[in-house]
C-alpha cells in the first residue's frame, strides 16, 4: 500500500477515469458555454463576437432579474421549509423509536418518485376545475383559486412541491449524521441529567454541524439551479411569474434561438452556485468531528 | 454502528445515482428504443424483398435517413396515420431506396434538430415548419433547393398557394402536404340546451359568452399556458380587423402593427378575455386540458386548427357528432371579410444540403408529401395540398368535409403566427399576446411592442 501511494504513475491511472469523465461531462461544457456567452449566435449561422454584451443585457433584463429573485426566494424557502422539518424528523427518528425503519422509508418516498410524476400529481391537485385542493377549499366555504395560472399564487404553488419533495432527502442525510454520533456521548449526557430536548440542542446539533453544512449546500445549490419541476408545472409562466434562471435559459436557447444569451445565463448560474458554495464554506466553518 | 452508517450512506448515494440514471435513461433510451425498434422493423421488412431484387437486378440500394416529429406509429392523429401509411408504401413504390426513419416527439424534435444543425449532423430528409422557422436554416445554407427536381408535371399537381411558405429568394425548398385551417368549433348540444344562438356576428359571439358564463360553462376553451393557442385567437381577430393582406404585411415587416385596426383587434381580444370569454383559468390551462375540456363537453366553443377534427369525432369523445364548425364571425368596422382564414400550408419535409444522395432524398420527400396530402385529408386532419383522386369520401371525417365547404371560397390566408415569424420574434409575440389576454398590457403598448419587432 505504502509503495503504491508513493508511485506517481499509479495515482494517474486511478484518477484518470474519473478525471476524464469530469472533464468531458462538466468542465468542457462549462468552458464552451463561457465561450458561446461572448457571442451573438442563433445556434446555426455565424457567430459574432460581442464581448460581455450578453451579460450587460442580462443585468438590464427585467425577466431575468425576476427569475434570479425567484431562485433566491426558493433558496430561502428551501432552507426554512426543508432543513428545519428534516432536522426535526431526523432527531425524532434517531431516538430508536418504534417503527423507525418504516417512518424512514415513508419520508424518503417523495425523493424516490420521479420529478415528472410529482409534477403531474400536483398539476392534478392544483387544477382549478377538478383539483383536490379547490374541492377541499370549496367544501369548507372558501373560494377556489387558479393556483398555477394566477401570477399572485403561482410562486408559492410551484415552490411547495419542490420544497416538500426533498424533506425526506435531507432527513436521511441528517439522520445518518446523528446515527454516527457514538452512543457513549449520549449516555454521558444522560448521566449528567440532561433531558431529551437538551441533548438534542446541546449535544446532537453541535456534533452534526458538518452534516448540516452538506444539507445546507445541497438545498441552496439545488434551488439555484432548479429546472425540472418548474418546467413540468408552469414552464415559467404565466407571464414569466414563476421563471427561474434555468427555465429562462432553456427558452432563450431552444425557443428564441439566442445561444449566446442563454449561455450567459448558464454561466451566471454556475457562478452563482459557486459563490453561494464559498459563502456557506466561509460562514459555516466547522471542524470535522472524528470519533 | 459506524459500519452500518457507512453502509446506509453508500446505499443512499447509490440509490440517488441509480435514480438519476434511471430517470435520464428512461426518456432517452425509451425514445431511442422505440425509434430503433421502428427502424429495425422497417429494415427487416424493407430489406427482405429488396434483397432478392438486388440479387436479381444488381441495383445498388440507397439508404435515406429520415427524421420526423411523428413519433408514435399507433397515434390516431390524421397526420401520423398518413405519415406511417406513406412510410409503409414507399417500400414497394420506391424499391431502390431504403428509408430509415427516426421519430421524436414534437418538442424534443425541435431541440434535437437544432442540436443536429449546430453539429452538422442532419439526416438526409427531415420534417420542418415553413416560413420564419425555416429561414435561418435556408440562410445558413443547410437545406437544398428543390427547384431542379420540381418539374412542371409535379408543379401542376401541387395546389396553388401551398408553396408560399417554402419559397425564399425565388427558390423552393419544400413540398407541401396539407392545408390546415382554423375555424370556430361549436358544441351544438350546449348551444341548444342553453338556448343560445350559434353566433353569426361578433355581437352574438359576445352574447353567447355571457350566456355560457351565466350557466357556468367555459365559453371558449383556451390553453394559454402553452402560449401558442393565444396566437390563434389574436390572429383571427387581427385578420377580421385589418384583413389578411395588411396583417401579412405587418407580420413580414413591410406593413405596420401600429394601426388603428390592429389596436382595435388587440382591444377586442382583451375585452373578450376580461368578459370571461376564455373562462376563469385560461392562463393556467394547457392545450391538452383545453382540448379535453372541449371534448368532454365542458366548454362550448374552441377556435382551433383542423387537427382538432380527429379529437372531436374520436370514439371516446363525449361530444362526438355534436360538434359543428363555423367561420369566425366578422367584426363590425373591420376590413377583413368572412372568407379570410387563419392557417395554410406550412409543414414539409426538407432535404439537407449535405446529403450524399440529393436526387433520391428529394424523391423521398416528394413521395411522402404527395402521399400524405391525400391520406391526411382522408384521415380527417387537413385539406389536401396536391391534386388527387380522392375516391370514395363517404367515410371521411364529417368536420373535414364541413371545413372543405367553408373554405371553398377563401379569399386570403394568414399562416400560423409562430411558424411565420420564428425564433425570438415568435416568442416575443406569444408573450405579448399572453400579457394582452391577462390584462397586464394596454392594446396601444401591445401594438407598439409588436411594431418594435419590425424595426
Amino acid at each position: 500500500m505504502q509503495k503504491m501511494l508513493g508511485n506517481k504513475k499509479a495515482y494517474w491511472i486511478f484518477v484518470m477515469p474519473a478525471l476524464v469523465i469530469y472533464l468531458v461531462m462538466a468542465f468542457i461544457p462549462i468552458a464552451m458555454s463561457g465561450y458561446y456567452s461572448t457571442m451573438q449566435w442563433d445556434g446555426i449561422g455565424e457567430k459574432v463576437f460581442i464581448g460581455i454584451d450578453n451579460y450587460l443585457e442580462l443585468i438590464k433584463d427585467e425577466a431575468f432579474l425576476l427569475s434570479a429573485r425567484n431562485s433566491l426566494i426558493l433558496a430561502v424557502a428551501s432552507i426554512i421549509g426543508q432543513l428545519i422539518p428534516a432536522l426535526f424528523f431526523a432527531l425524532v427518528l434517531a431516538r430508536n423509536i418504534k417503527g423507525e425503519r418504516a417512518y424512514r422509508t415513508i419520508y424518503f418516498i417523495p425523493v424516490l418518485l420521479s420529478t415528472v410524476v410529482i409534477g403531474q400529481l400536483f398539476l392534478k391537485i392544483y387544477n382549478p376545475d377538478y383539483g383536490a385542493l379547490n374541492a377541499i377549499l370549496t367544501r369548507f366555504g372558501f373560494d377556489g383559486k387558479d393556483w398555477l395560472g394566477d401570477k399572485r399564487y403561482v410562486l408559492a404553488s410551484s415552490f411547495f412541491p419542490i420544497v416538500w419533495q426533498y424533506i425526506g432527502y435531507h432527513m436521511l442525510i441528517l439522520y445518518t449524521g446523528i446515527k454516527s454520533v457514538p452512543s457513549d456521548i449520549y449516555e454521558a449526557a444522560q448521566i449528567d441529567g440532561a433531558n431529551e430536548r437538551q441533548i438534542a440542542w446541546h449535544v446532537t446539533i453541535p456534533l452534526i454541524k458538518s452534516t448540516m453544512k452538506v444539507s445546507l449546500t445541497f438545498a441552496v445549490i439545488g434551488s439555484l439551479k432548479l429546472f425540472d419541476l418548474i418546467w413540468v408545472l408552469t414552464k415559467g409562466g404565466p407571464l414569466h411569474a414563476s421563471e427561474v434562471p434555468s427555465t429562462l435559459m432553456y427558452t432563450s436557447i431552444f425557443t428564441r434561438m439566442e445561444y449566446g444569451r442563454g449561455s450567459a445565463m448558464a454561466i451566471f448560474i454556475v457562478l452563482e452556485c459557486l459563490l453561494f458554495y464559498f459563502l456557506i464554506e466561509k460562514f459555516f466553518k466547522v471542524e470535522n468531528t472524528t470519533y | 454502528m459506524k459500519k452500518r452508517v457507512l453502509k446506509m450512506i453508500s446505499l443512499m448515494m447509490a440509490a440517488v445515482l441509480m435514480l438519476g440514471c434511471a430517470a435520464c435513461g428512461n426518456s432517452g433510451e425509451g425514445a431511442a428504443e422505440t425509434g430503433n425498434g421502428d427502424t429495425a422493423e422497417t429494415d427487416n421488412e424493407a430489406t427482405q424483398p429488396a434483397d432478392d431484387g438486388e440479387e436479381a437486378t444488381g441495383d445498388e440500394k440507397v439508404t435515406i435517413t429520415l427524421w420526423s416529429q411523428f413519433s408514435d406509429p399507433n397515434s390516431t392523429d390524421g397526420n401520423y396515420v398518413a405519415f406511417y401509411n406513406a412510410l409503409e408504401s414507399i417500400k414497394t413504390d420506391m424499391p431502390n431506396v431504403e428509408v430509415v426513419h427516426e421519430g421524436t416527439e414534437s418538442e424534443s424534435y425541435k431541440v434535437k434538430l437544432k442540436t443536429a444543425m449546430a453539429g452538422n449532423e442532419l439526416p438526409d430528409v427531415f420534417f420542418n415548419w415553413g416560413a420564419g422557422t425555416m429561414k435561418p436554416y435556408v440562410d445558413a445554407g443547410l437545406v437544398l433547393p428543390l427547384d431542379e427536381y420540381m418539374t412542371d408535371d409535379v408543379k401542376s399537381r401541387i395546389l396553388g398557394g401551398t408553396l408560399d411558405n417554402f419559397i425564399f429568394d425565388g427558390k423552393t425548398y419544400g413540398y407541401p402536404y396539407s392545408v390546415a385551417v382554423a375555424s370556430l368549433y361549436v358544441n351544438t348540444e350546449l348551444f341548444e340546451q342553453n338556448n343560445v344562438k350559434v353566433p353569426e356576428t361578433y355581437d352574438e359571439l359576445l352574447e353567447a359568452v355571457d350566456a355560457f358564463n351565466a350557466a357556468g360553462i367555459t365559453p371558449i376553451s383556451l390553453g394559454e399556458k402553452d402560449l401558442w393557442p393565444g396566437l390563434m385567437i389574436f390572429g383571427i381577430h387581427a385578420i377580421r380587423m385589418a384583413g389578411a393582406e395588411d396583417f401579412n404585411a405587418a407580420l413580414n415587416g413591410t406593413g405596420s402593427f401600429d394601426t388603428p385596426e390592429m389596436a382595435e383587434a388587440a382591444k377586442r381580444v382583451q375585452e373578450l378575455a376580461a368578459r370571461g370569454g376564455f373562462g376563469s383559468s385560461a392562463m393556467g390551462t394547457s392545450e391538452d386540458d383545453a382540448v379535453a375540456a372541449f371534448k368532454q363537453g365542458r366548454a362550448a366553443m374552441m377556435f382551433m386548427g383542423s387537427w382538432l377534427n380527429g379529437d372531436c369525432e374520436a370514439d371516446d369523445a363525449a361530444v362526438k357528432g355534436k360538434i359543428s364548425v363555423i367561420k369566425f364571425p366578422v367584426i363590425e368596422g373591420g376590413k377583413g371579410t368572412i372568407d379570410e382564414f387563419h392557417g395554410g400550408s406550412g409543414e414539409t419535409f426538407l432535404v439537407s444540403s449535405s446529403t450524399e444522395h440529393p436526387a433520391e432524398a428529394a424523391a423521398v420527400a416528394q413521395y411522402i408529401c404527395e402521399k400524405m396530402s391525400k391520406d391526411q385529408y382522408l384521415a380527417g386532419s387537413g385539406m389536401p395540398a396536391w391534386e388527387a383522386d380522392m375516391g370514395d369520401t363517404a367515410g371521411l371525417n364529417r368536420l373535414s368535409q364541413e371545413i372543405a365547404t367553408l373554405t371553398a371560397d377563401a379569399t386570403g390566408y394568414v399562416y400560423w403566427l409562430d411558424s411565420l415569424t420564428g425564433g425570438s420574434k415568435a416568442d416575443t409575440l406569444m408573450n405579448e399576446i399572453a400579457k394582452l389576454i391577462d390584462g397586464s398590457e394596454t392594446p396601444e403598448d401591445f401594438c407598439k411592442n409588436l411594431q418594435a419587432l419590425n424595426e
